[in-house]
């Protein structure tokens, strides 16, 4: 056999496999089983441990590369918050073309279906400019620091919610952070979490996993929901499988495939090498 | 059909002249990427005069009175002297100012949070009762990893030729790991747009 082939393949072909695999699973779902990780359970445990009528500041720092990562997380979040009769601040430092309205359709999708308020129940305050700077002053007033505005510019004085939500040290219990980089954890414990020992948990694209393992470890942040597979375990928790579990099998599938071309790849590599010395 | 499906179905559209590009380059791919460019840069105009400028001026200057933020825009717009070369020194200033501010508000906030990570990579080697081998082993991965970036002293032999070579490997073993969830990553970004386009667009997947 000419394995040297196995080298040379057009990568279109590889593409187009990949798009395959991953196309077979959502037509028709193969139901392999998703367990929950350690991680996972550790953020469902910090809201779940939340007295009703606790404040969650959510700060959705996605781009529109990430988004399908982290938006199924939001409204697993918003399940669960929700039946706790728990309140929903949201912000946005990363992108302002994508967090806010994101925000506002993940979250509002759910706040519909439980008959939550906008203003009441829940506030999309939009993006800002300056994300460390802004977070330390949120930290005393969110009022100032959001510029007196939502994201639609409506007068913040207008939403009962923030006539309760002044500042983070005050009012906020949970800071909950789904991030593809800077601003991140780090900003958010450098500049909030740390200096008020408030709690901070969220969920983040995959390539940043490793990364975040030091801030895991020391209990900076309780618990991780990585990725499209964090939030499929993570609507799994809340009893709400929506378009993270969808993919799952898409994933699993697709890993496989990309496994059996690295084995494939590397037999060709060490057969042409072998052809090459015998020679 | 609602406002919402057209989006999704033009959204759909752009992604298939965009992925155009793993197929060959070509003038759907660019028209993608210009429309993308565009649409982004205009909306990020009027995002920021509407959600930034215009509070700014309008509540925090006119309504409140605080005159001072004059100072800082003032600063910022400094930065445009860079276009004229006799002012380029100007620029500088605006960039002195931003450098300063952050390492010296960085800095004032940071050392207490990464202190805790360090003092968390001396966890005891005996932990109820046990001996805690992922202790030692971050321990040992932590030690050996700083070995490695050692480039004052010679590593030809003894401990630290011996564990800067360890802590490559812990390094290499890293490097697969991050590699391995941004595979994961990208597939779920794939799986992310093949959603939109059969799910939100086509609504052949439930």
């Amino acid at each position: 056999m000419d394995w040297d082939k196995l080298q040379r393949i057009d990568v279109r072909w590889i593409y187009a496999l990949v798009i395959v695999c991953l196309l077979v699973p959502m037509f028709w779902p193969l139901g392999l089983p998703i367990t929950i990780s350690e991680n996972t359970r550790k953020v469902w445990e910090a809201v779940d441990k939340l007295p009703p009528g606790s404040v969650i500041l959510v700060s959705h720092d996605t781009g529109p590369g990430n988004a399908p990562e982290l938006n199924p997380m939001l409204s697993a979040l918003a399940k669960q918050a929700f039946e706790k009769n728990c309140k929903i601040v949201g912000v946005a430092f990363f992108d302002q073309l994508v967090g806010p309205p994101m925000f506002q359709e993940y979250v509002g999708s759910v706040a519909e279906k439980m008959g939550k308020k906008y203003g009441v129940d829940w506030i999309n305050l939009g993006f800002r400019l300056n994300a460390t700077a802004t977070m330390r002053q949120m930290c005393d007033d969110i009022h100032g620091a959001m510029l007196g505005v939502d994201w639609e510019n409506k007068s913040l004085s207008d939403f009962p919610i923030m006539n309760e939500v002044k500042s983070i040290k005050d009012d906020v219990d949970l800071i909950f952070v789904t991030t593809v980089g800077t601003p991140g954890y780090g900003d958010w414990m450098t500049y909030v979490a740390e200096p008020l020992k408030k709690p901070l948990t969220g969920g983040a694209s995959l390539t940043m996993y490793s990364g975040l393992q030091q801030y895991i470890r020391s209990g900076q942040l309780q618990g991780f929901l990585g990725g499209l597979r964090g939030a499929a375990e993570y609507e799994q928790l809340v009893g709400a499988p929506g378009k993270g579990c969808s993919g799952m099998d898409a994933q699993s599938l697709g890993h496989m495939m990309i496994i059996a071309f690295l084995i494939l790849g590397n037999i060709g590599y060490f057969a042409s090498a072998r052809k090459k010395s015998r020679a | 059909m609602t406002a919402e499906q057209w989006g999704a179905i033009a959204g759909s559209i752009c992604i298939i002249m965009a992925w155009s590009y793993l197929f060959k380059e070509s003038d759907i791919y660019y028209f993608a990427e210009h429309l993308f460019v565009g649409l982004t840069v205009a909306r990020g105009l009027t995002y920021t005069f509407e959600n930034q400028l215009k509070p700014l001026v309008l509540k925090d200057m006119a309504e409140k009175g605080q005159w001072t933020l004059v100072i800082p825009v003032v600063i910022g717009l400094l930065i445009y002297c860079w276009f004229f070369k006799g002012l380029r020194w100007v620029a500088r200033i605006t960039m002195g100012f931003w450098i300063g501010y952050g390492a010296g508000y960085s800095l004032g906030f940071s050392p207490p949070v990464y202190l805790k990570q360090v003092f968390d990579t001396f966890t005891p080697f005996i932990k109820d009762g046990r001996f805690n081998f992922g202790g030692v082993l971050y321990f040992l991965v932590v030690i050996t990893a700083l070995m490695y970036f050692l480039f004052t002293v010679k590593k030809e032999s003894g401990v630290l030729k011996y564990g800067s070579m360890f802590g490559r490997y812990a390094l290499m073993v890293a490097f697969g790991s991050a590699y391995g969830s941004i595979t994961m990553a990208y597939l779920s970004l794939v799986i992310g747009k093949l959603q939109v386009i059969f799910k939100d667009a086509l609504h052949l997947v439930k």
